[in-house]
């Protein structure tokens, strides 16, 4: 063997990569001073004579399992190369990329490069890399990481499982050759797409129609993920099964549904007892009066009595035709209305007829307000609510009718619209004293009125209520800040508009220019 | 004179039930609700009385119940038209069960008003104070 130059040695022990040389029996003969700083000892420590494997602050366990291994290097007469962990005096751990080789028949030099940083480096990043495995294996979704060829990099627990494949049979390979994933073939179409825009696709909602996840909706999204170099080499994907959410949603609307059945039947039983209620009361007195007639026509209040007959056909009259215009409620003639020329056009109507001391004030936030509903129906329905509004206030002072969209209509009430949303609405408030809890509880009943006879017979409320449940909407009541009644006809927002404006004839230049055309021709 | 409570809050059947009554021999005093007629009939003696069903608010028949509960036993025809959950048979059964003497349904004969008034205060002693 070629001597080491002393100065050599000296320079590379600067250069913190100490040495040390021992007896076969482990006892030090020399410690160079990197060695000694490595190992935790001053320039000055007592070393030499000592037995190398006992000088840190290990356990004795793990100092007698190093001497273990030393005699095995020591039978084996071969170099050893590995990581001597060491303790330091204060405790902490240190970590060297050691050699250990024959230096004499029975001295052995060992050589130390400190690796500390490195290797506590490494852990760190290996125990953030099975923490955030443990976290996605835990997600109630699935995660999938591949290349551009499909090569699967890696694949969450949740995902694997929902395929009844082990991820670790998965990593490396493609989906179509791993036994189970073949059935996400769905997905290629999307991986095609994010790989060929560069952009991800989000929130895909897919329906599995093959495989052992038949039947199950999911929603994907993949993102596409640059490399290091900046070009787009990997793709994630990340799938919901939301088949629950779905499945809730089908069951929701056939609820939905029978109940919407169910509310009818129920009005139509309160309806039918109404009816008979208020048509005896209106009968039975007019038996009796023309029985008395009969029996004594030369009655001295024979007059009266035959007003009375009339007035209760009158009555009766009045409930049918009434019954009959609630009767085609469940339109057909649903189409887009533009709430704003609808009530404009509907206002100047209401106010050439208004009794003078009554005001509309008109409020439409927004354009573009487009119910879906029957225009005639909701002219017969804002006819009402105005009619009521006027009757609360003794017709005089302002009502105020405004109209707007979003929210959704208070979940307190009897019946629930049939459409989900989202909706438009109209307002109609008055400057009356309000409706009480009680009233409010019962204003939609059929023959539920606060009017004396003769003024209402109860059935308006009704008559409104039973078309806009009929469009899929609503119409709710509440009080305002000021006291006042405030109606609110909600409707199921339209997404296509009007075909034709709804504006009447002449009310804007563009019209009147087409009717010219029309008439030369 | 016998004395009929008439307990109606529809005045034009009040009127018109008042009306046959009288013609035939009876004074009619009418009441709209089941308080007024509670209160009436702790001052004031009837032979009985003819309460309707469907008293807006009120249901005729609770109005009857709360009667009995107080102990009290006038004979009372109970007059029906209809209205929500209110079926015929419903009626009469809980009628019967509070000792109505008469269920009578609307529109129904002078002669069948007659007949259960009649019926219900038999007692031709029992007259007006």
């Amino acid at each position: 063997m070629e001597p080491l130059n002393k100065d050599i040695l000296e320079a590379i022990d600067r250069s913190m990569i100490g040495y040390a040389i021992f007896h076969r029996d482990g006892r030090v003969v020399h410690a160079s001073s990197s060695a000694r700083y490595l190992l935790g000892f001053s320039p000055q420590a007592e070393l030499i004579g000592k037995r190398w494997h006992q000088l840190d602050h290990d356990t004795e366990k793990m100092q007698s399992l190093r001497w273990a291994a030393y005699e095995d290097f020591l039978a084996s007469r071969a170099h050893w190369q590995g990581v001597l962990r060491w303790v330091w005096p204060d405790g902490s751990k240190r970590y060297y990329d050691s050699t250990a080789s024959y230096y004499s028949d029975d001295q052995i030099v060992i050589v130390l490069n400190d690796r500390t940083e490195q290797v506590l480096a490494q852990r760190k990043l290996q125990e953030r890399e099975r923490l955030i495995s443990n976290i996605l294996d835990r997600l109630p979704l699935g995660i999938m990481l591949q290349d551009r060829d499909g090569t699967i990099r890696y694949i969450n627990n949740e995902l694997a499982r929902s395929y009844g494949v082990r991820a670790q049979d998965a990593i490396g390979r493609k989906p179509h050759d791993v036994p189970g994933l073949e059935y996400r073939n769905h997905i290629e179409p999307l991986f095609d797409e994010a790989l060929a825009s560069g952009a991800p696709v989000t929130g895909r909602p897919l329906r599995v129609n093959a495989g052992p996840l038949k039947g199950t909706h999911w929603l994907v999204h993949l993102y596409p993920l640059a490399g290091s170099s900046g070009t787009l080499d990997r793709l994630l994907t990340v799938e919901f099964d939301r088949t629950d959410r779905v499945r809730l949603a089908e069951e929701k609307s056939v609820y939905q549904r029978k109940l919407h059945e169910l509310q009818k039947i129920e009005a139509l039983n309160r309806f039918a007892g109404g009816l008979a209620h208020e048509l005896s009361n209106i009968l039975h007195p007019a038996g009796v009066y023309a029985r008395a007639l009969k029996a004594q026509p030369d009655q001295p209040d024979r007059e009266k009595l035959l007003e009375r007959i009339n007035t209760a056909v009158l009555q009766a009259g009045e409930i049918l035709r009434q019954t009959l215009s609630m009767a085609r409620g469940g339109t057909s003639g649903l189409k887009p209305v533009d709430l704003k020329s609808f009530l404009e056009d509907l206002l100047s109507y209401a106010q050439d007829v208004a009794t003078t001391g009554l005001v509309y004030h008109l409020d439409i936030a927004g354009d573009d307000l487009i119910a879906m509903a029957d225009d005639v129906e909701l002219r017969q329905v804002m006819l009402n609510l105005i009619v009521n509004a006027s009757d609360a206030q003794n017709a005089t002072g302002n009502i105020f009718i405004s109209a707007g969209r979003g929210g959704i209509p208070p979940a307190e009430m009897d019946i629930a619209p049939l459409s989900a949303g989202p909706f438009v609405w109209i307002e109609v408030q008055d400057e009356g004293n309000g409706i009480s809890a009680e009233t409010r509880a019962n204003i939609f009943e059929p023959f539920f009125t606060t009017k004396k006879r003769g003024k209402g017979i109860g059935l308006g409320l009704a008559v409104v209520q039973g078309m806009v449940t009929g469009w899929g909407g609503i119409v709710s009541v509440r009080n305002s800040a000021k006291g006042g009644a405030v109606f609110r006809v909600w409707m199921p927002e339209s997404r296509a508009h009007p075909q034709v404006p709804a504006v009447p004839q002449g009310a804007n230049q563009k019209d009147a220019i087409q009717k010219d055309d029309g008439d030369t021709e | 004179m016998k004395s009929v409570l008439i307990i109606e809050d529809d005045i034009s059947v009040a009127e018109a039930v008042s009306f046959v009554l009288e013609r035939n021999g009876f004074r009619t005093t009418r009441v709209e609700t089941g308080a007024a007629a509670a209160a009436l009939l702790k001052s004031q003696h009837f032979c009985g009385a003819l309460v309707d069903v469907w008293l807006g608010e009120e249901d005729g028949l609770d109005v009857l119940a709360s009667l009995r509960a107080q102990g009290n036993t006038l004979p009372v025809v109970v007059m029906s038209g209809g209205g929500p959950g209110h079926t015929l048979e419903s009626v009469s059964a809980r009628a019967d069960v509070l000792d109505a003497c008469a269920v009578l349904f609307k529109p129904f004969t002078d002669e069948e008003l007659l007949d259960a008034v009649n019926r219900s205060c038999p007692d031709a002693g029992c007259a007006a104070d």
